[in-house]
């Protein structure tokens, strides 16, 4: 999975601590996800998404690897 | 309430080093080598604080939490980690002591203080490194 937090907050003029800011987490925890060493929680997700606009789908891109059914 | 659990962890190293050294320094007896083990222990403890105590102080001085749900799972995960490697090192600790005539305070001791550095260790791993995509599943 990787993110396209670093391309939206550009796109925005955030820094990380902005982003941090805005959805109440730590700044570590933006450049963790930003370097794909956190999955976060659906809620974390959901207010990243917020923040920028855009589905979670848009924001989290998934390889086919990482979205394997288990049915 | 960031700020004083801040402050509390800041004090309580402060006064875990002051006694620590206070009791180093008025003991009558000689220092053993496990003496002097428990103190290089507990300096080493302190001093890896500092950088965290100073983190979480920059992050409440910029308006921003101390904890998330990330610091919060790499705290998790480094208990879960020392909990279970250290059923191995009591295992290894009480057949030494079987073995060994040792006062029953220093295995335990040495017990205590190796969970301590397990968490400190898996703590630091997985503060650098993250915790991937653990929650996948």
């Amino acid at each position: 999975m990787r993110t396209r937090i670093k391309e939206l907050r550009a796109r925005d003029s955030l820094t990380q601590e902005d982003l941090a800011k805005r959805v109440g987490v730590r700044r570590e925890t933006i450049v963790f996800l930003e370097q794909g060493k956190y999955n976060p929680s659906l809620k974390l997700a959901y207010d990243i998404a917020q923040v920028f606009h855009v589905a979670i789908e848009e924001l989290f891109l998934f390889n086919d690897e990482d979205s394997v059914s288990k049915t | 309430m960031n700020k004083t659990k801040t402050l509390t962890i800041a004090m309580l190293a402060g006064a875990v080093t002051f006694f620590a050294g206070f009791m180093l320094y008025t003991s009558k007896a000689e220092l053993t080598a496990f003496d002097i083990g428990v103190a290089i222990f507990v300096i080493f403890i302190v001093v890896a604080s500092i950088p965290i105590i100073r983190a979480r102080l920059r992050n409440e001085k910029l308006g921003l939490p101390a904890d998330d749900e990330l610091s919060d799972m790499i705290k998790q995960k480094a208990e879960a980690k020392a909990f279970g490697i250290s059923y191995y090192m009591w295992a290894f600790i009480a057949i030494i002591s079987m073995n060994m005539n040792f006062n029953p305070i220093v295995p335990i001791g040495i017990g205590m203080f190796a969970m301590g550095a397990l968490f400190m260790g898996f703590w630091f791993y997985y503060s650098r490194n993250g915790v991937g995509f653990e929650n996948k599943d």
